[in-house]
């Protein structure tokens, strides 16, 4: 076994690597769950989680959010993380994936009538990989 | 709305990221080979990321219901087949035999055997949560989309769920139905049975088996009563402890004292609370000490107690610890501590009435002594010795029933804890036997106790040990239920204490006094405080006289001293001092005194008169005592020398007036009694007791009596005895029976009657008081009422009470109300 490292580096699929403090990237459930010492898998040994469904921009995004999520994480009243509306969409799925990054995102979706943030998430994945539709036209707005 | 921003677009998620179709066995060959790679603890191959995904993918495909029983299947499966095996593997033929309850094993070999099992239980229940933990997390998607959409329990909880059933539940082997979970339970049962015996365990495996029961429940509710471990092992703990401690507990019983089995009853229940912390739960710590408690203590409390070696026989020998032992574990199973309560009234009962049956032993035994005596003129003589004998058992008496209380107040601090209950119920034991009925002689042996310090006891103490004579005379008194009669006595003797001068000091004296009001309140010392004041009063007479007398003028060198005790008629308990009232009251005013004394009478009686006017002054001679000058004529002494000798003789005054008569007679003359008797006027039966310390005790011989024996009868002859010789210049003649003594039966039965008919006044006054203020009242309330208004004096009985009211009825301070329904007085003023 290797000694846990204070960092940690996640790739995205389009081959961007992110080293982020240990503390922070396991906020993520997925990622702390792959890091887990306990379970021994290939991530802890290596120190490195790649991600394969989450692209570069995203990633970042997603970065930056652990590490906002990690500093606030004691204070109250803090104000929601400035998140570009294009990149909600996909930053929902990804959050979804990774686990526990949800309630940063559904602020910006929550005007959407009738579904759940996490609903509208999975709605929309599951509509992408079945139907192939563009996502854009079938978003109420 | 955000796409109404303009050229900001949601920009869609892109697609074939995840696949566009899934081929779902495929994806699951991959997860389950990458389960048994786990399973086999070979997971630092596999990247958690690609299991998770696909997992995910599965359930973003809906197919998660499939997922989940797979995965449930395959859990299943793996349990089955390999964990099974493993277990079954260490259950050595031995281990079931034993289980049975047909092994001839050894203990070692036992525990070996047992410590091998659970050691591999342990290990695969670890292991099983350890890979149970991994998928779960890598199925952690599921669980949380699928298992929370369609309720059903988390892949982690269903797989401990498959534990209990495809190993806690299943058979030993093919051929023995047995569940291993009762070979658990058995397995662990007998680990603690050899803990009990004193073998060493390993704790720590069977707690962490401990742990899995816990970890697991009976039904699929989960709810806390539900825990393999209180359905199926803390019952067949609680059951099996009970038989052992039941079978343990008669055997000690039967075989060591009350102390062993005490400590070991202790050493016990703290063994078992220590099992349940560090060997099993502590939920278990209350459970197991109620079987313990009952079956070690309160089914046997009572027997232990009464064992030979029990309460009695730790009382008896100051086993103070083990008291406490008892103690202690009678207020675990008993907050009233009944039992131990009960031994020890008992025992001070007992004790106590040891002590009385003693005393009146003690005071009966020279009784039979004049049986044994020949000759009956020795009657009188002994009838004194057995007063003195029981004087001397009344003080035993009380000391021994004050070295019982110091015994029991050591018991109760060291071994009771100060415990106020039982503080009551040895207080309330004290009561009983102080005031049983069969011994009425508490009051009067407490009085005799204090007496008798203040006469002797006392002196050279310091004012500490004083202060804790008198404390613990105080402490019998609180027991002492007829207040009254105590007060009788102790005036009585206090009287005699004064009058003659007995006291050692005033000062404690009045200590006494001032610490009785304190306990008994004003009313009870107001008397005695007034026999105090006569007394200081008189000494300011007998001053004020003298110097009256001084006054008057020329110097008498024959005169006499006079010191005079004026006491109010009514304070002092002047019948008692000595002789019946009827003998008294018919012949006080008849002694003649001598001129010489006569004339200072006069004196004194006009003296005072001026003083105080209408008061009377009852002269009562055989109270007082005097100092003569008697001069022996010359007679050869041992020495060889010749000369007079002269003896500062203390008499009773009736002595006095005896021994002057013989002043103007002739040497070789005699008196009879009968002549004795009509020129002084003394009443017979102090006459005779005077008359017998002057001539017949040996060593106060001023008279010679004809013809010599130890009773006076009327026919004596008394003459003056001329070689009386004596060692000392004064010498003290001392009257029989002039010290406070217990009394004769005739004499308590005298006080009894006299404190009965003050009681009976005191009732009238009581019922007056109450009824004045109530005007109508029920009879049983009144009774009630009455009862508590004298309570701190006596306890009168019902009776008497009734009595009172009759005769209260009779005399018109109360009617009956006609046609009431119950019996009910009316008050008339």
């Amino acid at each position: 076994m290797n000694q846990p490292t204070d960092f940690v580096t996640l790739v995205s699929n389009d081959g961007y690597e992110f080293k982020i403090l240990r503390l922070a990237a396991c906020i993520a459930g997925t990622i702390k769950k792959a890091l887990d010492p306990m379970s021994g898998f290939r991530e802890n040994t290596q120190n490195r989680v790649d991600l394969p469904t989450i692209n570069g921009v995203v990633l970042e995004k997603v970065c930056e959010y652990l590490y906002y999520n990690q500093k606030h994480a004691a204070s109250k009243d803090v104000s929601d993380m400035d998140i570009p509306p294009e990149l909600c969409l996909e930053l929902l799925i990804a959050a979804d994936y990774l686990d526990d990054m949800i309630s940063a995102i559904s602020p910006i979706l929550g005007s959407m009538p009738g579904q759940t943030a996490t609903d509208t998430a999975r709605a929309s994945t599951s509509t992408t990989l079945n139907k192939k539709e563009d996502y854009v036209t079938s978003t109420p707005s | 709305m955000i796409a109404g921003r303009g050229r900001q677009r949601i920009r869609p998620p892109r697609r074939g990221l995840h696949g566009d179709e899934i081929d779902f066995e495929n994806t699951w060959a991959t997860i389950e080979a990458a389960f048994r790679e786990i399973h086999t603890k070979n997971a630092s191959k596999l990247s958690y990321e690609e299991l998770y995904r696909h997992a995910y993918r599965i359930v973003l495909k809906k197919k998660g219901e499939q997922l989940y029983n797979k995965v449930h299947g395959f859990e299943r499966g793996w349990l089955a087949s390999e964990v099974r095996a493993s277990i079954q593997q260490l259950l050595s033929p031995n281990l079931l035999a034993e289980a049975q309850g047909a092994g001839a094993t050894s203990p070692n070999e036992r525990r070996v055997a047992g410590e091998k099992f659970l050691k591999g239980l342990k290990q695969a229940w670890g292991d099983h949560q350890v890979c149970m933990s991994m998928l779960a997390d890598v199925l952690m998607y599921m669980d949380r989309v699928y298992c929370a959409d369609h309720r059903r329990i988390p892949i982690y909880n269903a797989a401990m769920v498959l534990f209990r059933d495809e190993i806690l539940n299943s058979p030993i082997s093919v051929i023995d139905a047995r569940a291993i979970l009762g070979l658990i339970n058995h397995v662990i049962l007998d680990q603690i049975q050899m803990e009990r015996d004193g073998d060493v365990i390993d704790k720590q495996l069977i707690k962490s088996c401990v742990w899995m029961l816990e970890g697991l429940h009976e039904d699929e509710t989960e709810s806390e009563e539900q825990r393999l471990y209180n359905v199926s092992f803390e019952k067949d703990y609680l059951d099996t402890s009970r038989l052992f401690y039941r079978g343990e507990s008669e055997r000690l019983l039967q075989d060591s004292d009350a102390g062993a089995y005490c400590s070991h009853a202790r050493r016990r229940i703290y063994e078992e609370d220590e099992r349940c912390k560090q060997t099993l739960l502590e939920s278990t710590g209350p459970k197991i000490q109620k079987v313990v408690e009952d079956e070690l203590i309160k089914n046997r409390i009572h027997e232990l107690v009464e064992m030979e070696s029990g309460v009695r026989f730790m009382v008896d020998n100051d086993r103070l610890d083990e008291l406490n032992l008892v103690y202690d574990l009678n207020m675990r199973v008993d907050a009233k501590k009944t039992e131990i309560t009960r031994a020890i009234q008992k025992r001070i009962f007992d004790m106590g009435t040891g002590i009385n049956n003693d005393a009146v032993a003690a005071s009966q035994a020279p009784v039979s002594v004049p049986a044994a005596d020949p000759a009956e003129k020795a009657k009188g003589v002994a009838q004194e010795k057995s007063l003195n004998q029981q004087t001397v058992a009344a003080i035993k008496w009380v000391e021994d029933v004050l070295a019982l209380k110091d015994k029991f107040d050591k018991i109760w601090r060291d071994s009771f804890d100060s415990d106020p209950l039982l503080q009551q119920a040895i207080t309330r034991s004290f009561g009983d036997f102080i005031n049983s009925p069969t011994f009425p002689r508490s009051s009067e042996y407490i009085s005799l106790f204090i007496d008798e310090n203040m006469k002797k006891g006392i002196k050279g103490k310091t004012e500490m040990e004083v202060d804790t004579v008198l404390e613990k005379a105080i402490v019998l008194l609180r027991y002492v239920q007829d207040k009254d009669l105590f007060e009788r006595y102790y005036k009585k003797h206090l009287c005699r204490r004064l009058l003659m001068n007995k006291s050692v000091s005033n000062e404690v004296e009045k200590q006494m006094i001032s610490k009785m009001k304190i306990e008994l309140g004003n009313n009870f010392t107001l008397k005695l405080e007034a026999m105090f004041k006569d007394m200081t009063i008189s000494e300011e007479l007998t001053a004020g006289f003298k110097k009256h007398v001084d006054g008057l003028g020329e110097k008498d060198p024959k005169r006499i001293e006079l010191a005079i005790n004026v006491l109010t008629s009514m304070t002092w308990p002047l019948e008692s001092m000595g002789g019946t009232v009827a003998e008294e009251e018919a012949s006080r005013p008849r002694c003649n005194f001598p001129l010489a004394v006569e004339k200072i009478k006069r004196g004194f009686e006009k003296f005072y008169s001026q003083k105080h006017s209408g008061r009377q002054l009852t002269w009562l001679a055989n109270m007082g005592s005097a100092d003569i000058r008697a001069v022996f004529p010359k007679a050869v002494q041992k020495d060889g020398s010749f000369k007079e000798r002269r003896h500062d003789l203390n008499v009773s005054t009736y002595g006095m007036v005896i021994l002057l008569l013989f002043n103007e007679l002739p040497t070789d003359k005699y008196l009879t009694f009968e002549e004795i008797q009509a020129q002084t006027n003394i009443p017979h039966s102090d006459l005779v007791r005077n008359l017998q310390s002057l001539a017949v005790a040996p060593k106060t011989r001023i008279l010679i009596k004809e013809p010599m024996s130890k009773d006076v009868k009327p026919t004596d002859r008394f003459s003056f005895n001329e070689s009386f010789s004596g060692k000392f210049v004064k010498i003290k003649v001392g009257v029989v029976s002039g010290g406070n003594k217990v009394e004769s039966d005739r004499e308590r039965r005298e006080t009894e009657k006299k404190n009965d008919d003050s009681r009976q006044f005191c009732i009238e006054a009581a019922v007056v008081r109450i009824m004045k203020q109530r005007k109508e009242l029920q009879h049983q309330q009144l009774v009630a009422e009455t009862l508590g208004q004298l309570n701190g004096q006596f306890k009168p009985e019902v009776t008497m009470i009734k009595k009172r009211i009759e005769s209260l009825i009779e005399r018109e301070y109360l009617e009956r109300i006609d046609g009431a329904k119950v019996d009910s007085y009316r008050y008339l003023a």
